[in-house]
């Protein structure tokens, strides 16, 4: 059955009869067209923050929209994740006596991979998302436009205090996010599963390396610039009323997230 | 009267978006210190004319030509420099909205002269009135009406004190009262500052009552240019169903 599908879309006629190929070609065309937009606007991105006015009092707007109202959703995912991940190990390695383990697993999982990724997640969903909307608003209502004939380049005014503020603020949320998904694994293996608090910590310590929290760091740093990035051009590309920019919402978050997810794999294999 | 001396020229200029044909060869002078109104129908392109005016659109062919610059092929900073020279009042007025009045029109200052936060204070001020509507420096963009709106997005115009200004239907959606405050201002604006004014719309009393010049686009090209009396007696069919808000079979059929 599948291998018959399969077949049928690879055969040349059929594609062609259903305009199938048109369709593929097109796909494939808007995708290198958006692709290429995007790394033009990293690269617009990356000359005007070196260029003066620094806007520093937008950067700390933005600061304070990524950073600080992100803290709330950061905290409770990063506890609960750190929960629920110590709960599974704990039952893991109790079926080969190695509890002890636990805080190890813990400690790496969180520094390594779910803290960067999650407060990623969480931040593409609330400001990748917030910046489309915001951005894209001021597209259709002629604002961006308006920025141009004074004379500000919208990437300056609008794009760079973003993403500087999604670079660093990122990292630091992932910070708070290592240190409260510890603690929540503490907690639950402590508390809840009785395991000696005096060996738990030995664990987290002993294998934990810098090298794990600062890759992990770095990493989140990546996301936080990407998703920023994206979450503007989406923004900016914004077309068509109201309607567009619900589209430019949705789209800015599963693109920064999928973004993230993608760029994670290779940062991780080039951090090893 | 004004020197006769062309300061804005559009030559040959065609836009397409997609399959869809906007300009199509599209002509036209600008003298120094007139009031050029461009009428023509909703969709006829008259946004897309005077985007290209200041460099916000690039043309598929020919050019827009300002005191002999070509706007289309300027460097980003000598584009800049050039529209530091231009004001532009949208249609919505396009404020900003995270800022309020004061730093809407203080905008331009803020960020591209060398005046003190004292002086850009002077400046919004009088900007404010000179559109008449002083001591609103901090309300929020969201507490005007849409008449207000235009006249801050005309203060944030004129701030830099442009020699050229921009009007994208400056009286749509506005009440015939509003529409008529607007159009003296607009008046004002040209014998005050003795900038250069174009301005679209599909509004014909604002049309005669602002203009020195007129010019009739239709089918993406100029299909007349005269002073409001020309274009009140023209001869040519379709600018006049245009101006007397006609709708002939001819039209109708153009739009089916
Ligand atoms: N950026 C754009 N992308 C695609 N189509 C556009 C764009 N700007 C304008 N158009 C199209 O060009 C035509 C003319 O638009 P416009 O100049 O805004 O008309 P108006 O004369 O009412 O100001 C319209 O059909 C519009 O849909
Ligand atoms: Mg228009």
């Amino acid at each position: 059955m599948v291998f018959a599908l399969f077949e049928k879309l690879t055969n040349p006629k059929f594609l062609i009869e259903h305009n199938l190929l048109v369709i593929i070609l097109r796909r494939i065309h808007i995708f290198m067209t958006q692709l290429g937009e995007l790394i033009l606007l990293i690269g617009k991105t990356l000359k005007w923050m070196t260029r003066r006015p620094f806007d520093l009092n937008l950067i700390v707007r933005q600061m304070e929209e990524v950073g600080y109202n992100s803290l709330p959703v950061v905290l409770i995912t990063s506890i609960f994740t750190g929960m629920v991940f110590a709960l599974n190990s704990f039952e893991g390695f109790h079926r080969f006596g190695a509890e002890s383990l636990t805080g190890t697993v813990v400690g790496l999982a969180i520094t390594r991979e779910l803290a960067p990724v999650l407060t990623s997640l969480m931040v593409a969903g609330r400001a990748a998302s917030a910046m489309a909307a915001e951005i894209g608003t001021m597209k259709v209502t002629e604002q961006v436009d308006a920025l141009y004939t004074l004379a500000t380049d919208p990437v300056k005014y609008l794009v760079v205090p973003r993403v500087t503020a999604g670079f660093f603020m990122v990292p630091i949320l992932t910070a708070v996010a290592d240190f409260f998904g510890i603690i929540g694994g503490y907690m639950v293996s402590v508390k809840l599963l009785g395991a000696n608090p005096y060996i738990y910590i030995h664990s987290t310590k002993s294998f934990l390396e810098n090298k794990d929290i600062i890759g992990g760091l770095i990493k989140a740093s990546a996301f936080g610039f990407i998703l920023a990035v994206v979450g503007c051009y989406k923004g900016l590309a914004t077309e068509g009323g109201a309607e567009g920019v619900g589209k430019a919402t949705t789209g800015a978050v599963v693109i920064s997230s999928m973004c993230v997810l993608i760029a994670d794999f290779f940062l991780t294999k080039m951090l090893m | 009267m004004m020197a006769n001396e062309t300061y804005i020229q559009v030559v040959d200029l065609y836009k397409s978006f997609g399959f869809k044909k906007v300009l199509q060869g599209l002509n036209l002078d600008i003298q120094r210190g007139e009031t050029m109104v461009v009428i023509g129908g909703s969709g006829s392109g008259k946004s897309v004319l005077l985007k290209h005016i200041i460099g916000l659109l690039t043309p598929d062919s020919g050019g827009v030509f300002v005191d002999n610059q070509e706007v289309g092929r300027l460097n980003e900073k000598k584009l800049d420099l050039l529209r530091r020279r231009f004001g532009m009042l949208f249609q919505g007025a396009a404020l900003f909205d995270s800022l309020n009045v004061e730093d809407n029109i203080a905008f331009a200052l803020n960020r591209h002269s060398l005046l003190s936060p004292g002086e850009i204070k002077i400046r919004v001020t009088q900007c404010l009135e000179m559109v008449g509507m002083p001591g609103i420096e901090k309300l929020r963009t969201s507490e005007l009406s849409g008449g207000m709106k235009k006249r801050v997005g005309l203060a944030r115009a004129i701030a830099l004190q442009p020699e050229i200004i921009l009007y994208d239907e400056p009286t749509t959606g506005l009440d015939p009262i509003m529409s008529d405050v607007i159009n003296n201002l607009i008046r004002e604006m040209q014998e005050k500052l003795k900038v250069t004014s174009i301005a679209i719309t599909h509004d014909m009393v604002s049309a005669y009552k602002i203009a020195d010049r007129i010019a009739m686009l239709y089918e993406g090209r100029i299909e007349e240019v005269g002073t409001p009396e020309e274009i009140k007696n023209t001869s040519l069919p379709i600018v006049r169903q245009f101006i007397r808000g006609e709708s002939s079979s001819t039209h109708q059929g153009v739009i089916q």
